[in-house]
C-alpha cells in the first residue's frame, strides 16, 4: 500500500501536467493517458499482469517500468517543444531589431559594430511605433526626444 | 523652478537604402543573402551580385567576424541579428525587409559563393517567361562542380521525401538559389530557424498553390563551400526539426 502511495503521487502530478499541457499538442494528451494507465496498473495489479502476459512484456513490474519510461520520453518531448516555442517568440524579437535597426550599437557607424546593450534601452525603444520602412530607406530614424 | 532635461534616446540606426529599379523591366530586384562568418567570400560574392546590376541585402547572422563590415564595403544593406538565429531566419528577416522597401522580385543566394550570379537572371527571366510566382534552382537540372558521392545521395534522399511530403515534383530541395515575386514572398512565413527552413518553403509554397518553376544552375563545391555547408548529420537534425514542428499545434 505504501509503495502504490508513492507511485501514485508522481503520477497524478503528471497526469495533471499532463492535462494541463493539452493545448499545446496531442503530446500532453498522451502523458495524461499513459499516466492514467500507469495508475491502474498500480492499483489494479491483476490487469496489470494480465496486460503483461498479452503483450509478453515479462512480468507487471516490467509493465510499470516500461510505462515510466515512456512517460519520461514524452514528458521530455513537451519540454523541447516548449523551448521551441520559446525560440520562436526569441527570433521574431531579434528579427523585428534587425529590420528597424536596433541591431546595432547607438551613435556607430556602422551596422556591424558589436551589438551588446543594456535590455533596458532595447525595451525603451522597442516600446516605440514600428517605422514605416518606405518613409525611412533614405534617412536615419533619428529620434531625440530633446527636440 | 527647477528644469528637468528629457533623456536623449540615441538613433535608431536604420539601414539605408536608396530604391532603384535593377532589372531592364523597371522592376526592383533585391538579393538576399544571409550569411554567417563569411568575412572571407562574402565580399566578392555582394561584388558579382552587384556586377550584374542586383542590389543586395546581407543579414548578418549574429557573426563574430567582420561580415557585415565586409558586406557594407562591397554595397549591400546590411542588417543585423544580435544573436545568431539560423540561416531560415536570416532569410526571412531579409524577405521582410526586402518586402518592406518595395522590392518587386527577391533573390535568395548563399554567402559561400557556391552559387553564380549570372545565374540570377536566368531565374528572372523564367519568372517572367513562365509567369510563375517562383523559380527555383535546381544544381541536378544544371551542374555540380566539386560534388561529392555522399552529398549527391543525401540530396537525392532529400529530394525523395520533399517530393513525398510536398507533392511538389522537384528535381533539388536544399538549393539556396531562388527568386520569388513579392506576391510568392508574401507567402513566406519560415519558422525554421535552422537549415530546415528549405524543406519548409516548398511546404509554404506548395501550400500557397502559386505556380513554380525550376531552372537549371551551376553550384560549385570547394573545400571553403563544403566546410561551411551541412553534414550528414545536419540532414538527420533537419529531419527531427521537421518531424518535432508536425508535432506541434
Amino acid at each position: 500500500m505504501i509503495g502504490q502511495a508513492v507511485l501514485t503521487m508522481p503520477l497524478a502530478a503528471v497526469l495533471i501536467y499532463g492535462w494541463l499541457q493539452f493545448k499545446r499538442s496531442w503530446v500532453g494528451i498522451s502523458i495524461s493517458v499513459v499516466a492514467l494507465a500507469a495508475l491502474y496498473f498500480v492499483w489494479v495489479p491483476a490487469g496489470a499482469a494480465v496486460t503483461a502476459d498479452t503483450l509478453q512484456l515479462g512480468t507487471r513490474y516490467d509493465l510499470l517500468a516500461y510505462f515510466f519510461v515512456v512517460l519520461l520520453l514524452l514528458v521530455e518531448l513537451n519540454v523541447h517543444q516548449k523551448d521551441r516555442q520559446q525560440r520562436q517568440v526569441f527570433t521574431k524579437v531579434i528579427r523585428r531589431m534587425a529590420i528597424t535597426g536596433r541591431g546595432t550599437m547607438p551613435g556607430t557607424s556602422t551596422a556591424d559594430d558589436v551589438a551588446v546593450r543594456p535590455l533596458e534601452l532595447m525595451e525603451s525603444e522597442f516600446d516605440a511605433p514600428t517605422p514605416d520602412p518606405r518613409r525611412l530607406v533614405t534617412q536615419h530614424a533619428g529620434v531625440n526626444d530633446t527636440e | 523652478m527647477t528644469s528637468v532635461t528629457a533623456p536623449v534616446r540615441a538613433p535608431a540606426r536604420v539601414p539605408v537604402f536608396e530604391a532603384r529599379p535593377s532589372a531592364p523591366s523597371g522592376q526592383l530586384v533585391m538579393v538576399a543573402i544571409p550569411a554567417l562568418n563569411e568575412e572571407h567570400s562574402i565580399g566578392d560574392v555582394i561584388h558579382d551580385v552587384r556586377l550584374q546590376g542586383f542590389e543586395c541585402v546581407v543579414v548578418d547572422d549574429g557573426s563574430s567576424d567582420r561580415t557585415g563590415r565586409v558586406a557594407r564595403r562591397a554595397g549591400a544593406v546590411v542588417l543585423r541579428h544580435l544573436v545568431p538565429l539560423g540561416q531560415g531566419a536570416a532569410l526571412q528577416t531579409a524577405i521582410d525587409w526586402s518586402l518592406g522597401n518595395g522590392a518587386d522580385v527577391i533573390v535568395t543566394f548563399d554567402a559561400d559563393g557556391q552559387h553564380r550570379a549570372t545565374d540570377i537572371q536566368q531565374l528572372l527571366d523564367a519568372l517572367k517567361r513562365h509567369d510563375v510566382d517562383f523559380a527555383l534552382g535546381s544544381r541536378f537540372l544544371g551542374s555540380t562542380v566539386g560534388l561529392s558521392r555522399n552529398r549527391r545521395l543525401l540530396l537525392k534522399a532529400a529530394v525523395r521525401f520533399t517530393r513525398l511530403t510536398t507533392g511538389m515534383d522537384v528535381t533539388d530541395t536544399h538549393n539556396g538559389l531562388r527568386a520569388m515575386t513579392k506576391r510568392g514572398a508574401a507567402c513566406i512565413h519560415l519558422q525554421h530557424d535552422s537549415m530546415a527552413h528549405a524543406s519548409e518553403i516548398l511546404h509554404q509554397i506548395a501550400k500557397s498553390r502559386l505556380h513554380w518553376v525550376e531552372v537549371p544552375v551551376t553550384i560549385e563545391y570547394n573545400e571553403y563551400t563544403v566546410g561551411k555547408g551541412q553534414s550528414s548529420v545536419g540532414f538527420v537534425a533537419i529531419l527531427v526539426d521537421l518531424l518535432m514542428a508536425g508535432l506541434q499545434r
